[in-house]
């Protein structure tokens, strides 16, 4: 869920921009180090990348019948790990706006903040934490993907309530109203997307383990 | 995505130094956020889709056609603002706001038409490979500036497996039902991992075999900015927000 550009005042597009930066910073900077070590990763990264836009470019069918494309935050999140997505997440987010006119370059920073920040973080976190208290892998991708894409369109929904604020019933007015407005089409997309990333980890472990160790040296050090 | 790329790389304007076409693009940008005149907005759209249809001859079809998807993002956002959560009736509901409100959500529909017409000159008259090479030249980090031409590149493999794949998996009835296109997604996201990485690999091999040291480096033909059209583009842009100020 792209805010689109110009849609934001400009203190707040400045604001978002200086929230997200310092965690595309340290992941850059991670990413850096690792690839001054080992060059050769620069590939795997790229690949990575942009199998990330392209997971975007897949339409998926939502309950209600509609269709719309994965945020991919939550697997990306599990294949690559917070800090990468991060940085990956931001170049993405910048094709998407220049090659799709998706998204825009006023509004990058919120856009970062909540696809490839708060989305990625989220469904990192719930991954590590249900895995952690022995919930089974299907249920913490499943939980990670739906609530990470969920947690995406929430803080989408804050950012454009904290611009517009109900004249009423105030920012918090304002942030159901516009999760009212997305929902029919969000929420059954969450739960699409939930199940698909289940599929695509258990077939990914089933028949690429080679691709995923390969993958896992690069996550830790970056 | 192909539609804009095709017309970034064949437009008239192709060859026009990068950060003019960026100045042009971030001015407008600039004056329509600082700005609180619809004048102002007006201006910029009928400018910035000036230069893009007329000056740069991008095909209007193709524009229409760019243009309709953040369109029609904006107009759900402009209808959002335009409903008030009345809770009056003692159950939540969404009607139409004061006066006030709706022409504010008419201003920002107005705002973000001419800032995506702002976006869309940038987007259709310049090519992505070559506003990376912009910012590597600008001070980005050279490995971030590769990571992000590599990606460009291979993207649009990458989009050709899935596009063939979609259709093979439609063809054998995968996209049937509900469960069968997630299934059928499933595959095919799953498919396209190793094969992001096999091209990974294939490359590296290719860069190894041919001296590669770390760095990826290509030639440009792009003339240098002027600073005389720069700074014509921040007065002709400043001249704008003044008209609307004014007015």
């Amino acid at each position: 869920m792209h805010i689109m550009e110009g849609y934001l005042p400009l203190s707040h597009c400045l604001g978002w921009a200086a929230v997200s930066l310092p965690v595309v910073v340290y992941g850059s900077r991670r990413i850096i180090r690792l690839l001054n070590e080992k060059p050769e990763t620069k590939m795997l990264l790229a690949a990575s990348g942009a199998y990330v836009f392209v997971l975007s470019a897949l339409k998926i069918p939502s309950v209600t019948g509609s269709c719309s494309h994965p945020t991919g935050t939550g697997l990306a999140a599990g294949l690559f790990g917070p800090a990468v997505t991060a940085v990956l997440g931001t170049i993405v987010l910048l094709f998407q706006a220049l090659l799709l006119a998706h998204g825009g370059l006023s509004t990058l920073g919120a856009n970062v903040f909540s696809m490839a920040i708060a989305g990625p973080f989220v469904a990192y976190g719930l991954y590590r934490g249900l895995t952690g208290i022995g919930a089974s892998a299907a249920l913490a991708i499943f939980a990670a993907a739906a609530l990470g894409d969920l947690a995406t369109y929430c803080v989408t929904a804050l950012q454009l309530a904290l611009a517009f604020p109900d004249p009423v019933s105030g920012t918090l007015g304002a942030a159901a109203k516009f999760l009212a407005v997305f929902a029919p089409t969000q929420v059954p997309l969450a739960i699409s997307e939930g199940l698909l990333t289940v599929i695509v980890m258990n077939l990914l472990q089933r028949y690429s383990a080679d691709e995923l160790s390969a993958l896992k040296p690069a996550v830790r050090e970056a | 995505m192909r539609l804009l790329d095709r017309s970034a790389q064949t437009n008239r304007w192709r060859h026009l130094p990068t950060a003019e076409k960026l100045a042009a693009t971030l001015a407008a940008l600039a004056v329509c956020l600082l700005s609180r005149s619809p004048l102002t907005d007006v201006l910029v759209l009928v400018l910035m889709a000036g230069l893009t249809l007329f000056g740069a001859r991008v095909r209007a079809a193709d524009y229409l056609r760019a243009a309709s998807l953040p369109l029609a993002f904006i107009a759900t956002g402009t209808l959002a603002q335009m409903l008030v959560l009345d809770l009056s009736a003692g159950w939540p509901r969404l009607v139409l706001a004061d006066a006030s409100s709706v022409s504010t959500a008419l201003f920002f529909l107005l705002r973000s038409t001419a800032s995506i017409s702002a976006l869309l000159f940038l987007a259709l008259t310049t090519p992505l490979t070559a506003l990376i090479a912009w910012t590597e030249r600008r001070g980005l980090n050279p490995h971030l500036a590769d990571i992000a031409l590599l990606m460009f590149r291979m993207i649009w493999l990458l989009l050709d497996c899935l596009e063939r794949g979609e259709a093979a998996l439609k063809n054998r009835l995968g996209h049937r039902s509900y469960r069968g296109i997630l299934r059928s997604h499933g595959l095919l996201l799953a498919a396209l991992l190793p094969r992001a990485f096999a091209h990974a690999r294939r490359l590296e091999s290719g860069l190894a075999a041919r001296g590669y040291e770390g760095r990826l480096l290509f030639l440009s033909a792009e003339t240098p900015a002027s600073p005389l059209n720069l700074t014509a583009i921040g007065l002709g842009f400043a001249a704008l927000f003044v008209i609307g100020f004014l007015a």
